[in-house]
């Protein structure tokens, strides 16, 4: 069960990191547009 | 509407809230499926099942979350052969790069799942081997868009294959009934009569719900990224001219 909650843990994790990683894309790109116009 | 919703996420408060709704529905769904869902029992024996079955949760919403993203790959290649217009090239991009992320999932959970109920982290039976063939045709698909430098060109030979490659989706999904007695359990036998405790069927829902959310969020923010990096290389090449 430990391994299964670690296991089930770490991929909705990376789920949400992936989700972090593009949020922080969006707010750059959306500054540097905003910048570049 | 779409469009109204992508240029809403350069708002930090609109991001913000539905980062947060993903999380709390991440954290209890979580919760739902290792803490409160209850023990299933083995159809054959009548003996609780190993909590490897919990994986049910992840495994199921993750195979219908890839089936809708290659569908959406599906429909954007359609409409951009048709149009010609390049948002729907974007739509299909961006709906692969997830497609096959959740893919593995399903694939990953499910070799977990088959390690404790067969004893083999993997066996070529029908189910596994179309699921597996439909991740290495979407990566195949990203490898074809690297490969093409021209954006016409790229758009043009990724619908075809994003077509093409759709085809092998309804043979996931219907592998069971098209090969009749495989080893792969048919979980859900019908929406009406799910065949579990309503428990366990609502922490499935649920998990569905959240996977469900979670795609979207990351789907409509990927698809914002790429249209802003597109609008910033216009504009770069706008003021290179002059």
């Amino acid at each position: 069960m430990t391994y299964l909650f670690a296991g089930y843990t770490v991929i909705w994790a990376g789920l949400f990191a992936y989700l972090i990683y593009v949020d922080r894309k969006v707010a750059r790109l959306a500054k540097e547009l905003k910048s570049l116009k | 509407m779409i469009a109204k919703i992508l240029k809403l996420l350069d708002n930090v408060q609109f991001r913000l809230f539905m980062v947060g709704g993903c999380t709390f529905m991440i954290i209890s769904a979580l919760y739902m499926a290792l803490l409160w869902s209850p023990n299933a029992m083995m159809a054959s024996t009548g003996l609780p099942e190993p909590p490897t079955f919990r994986i049910i949760h992840f495994h199921v919403p993750s195979a219908i979350t890839t089936y809708v993203a290659y569908l959406i790959v599906f429909v954007g290649s359609v409409l951009y052969l048709w149009k010609k217009d390049m948002r729907y090239d974007r739509w299909a991009a961006v709906a692969c790069e997830l497609g096959v992320l959740f893919n593995s999932m399903m694939l990953m959970t499910g070799m977990i799942w088959g390690r404790q109920r067969w004893g083999a982290w993997w066996i070529w039976e029908p189910r596994l081997t179309t699921a597996f063939i439909l991740m290495l045709i979407f990566t195949g698909y990203l490898v074809l868009r690297s490969m093409i430098e021209n954006d016409v060109t790229r758009a043009r030979f990724a619908a075809v294959f994003g077509i093409i490659g759709f085809i092998d989706v309804p043979i996931v999904r219907y592998s069971i009934k098209i090969w009749g007695n495989i080893m792969h359990p048919q979980v859900i036998k019908s929406v009406a009569n799910p065949g579990m405790p309503p428990d366990m069927i609502l922490t499935l829902r649920y998990s569905g719900l959240a996977f469900g959310a979670t795609f979207v969020t990351i789907y409509l923010m990927r698809l914002r990224a790429e249209i802003l990096a597109a609008d910033i290389k216009k504009l770069r090449a706008a003021k290179n001219e002059h």
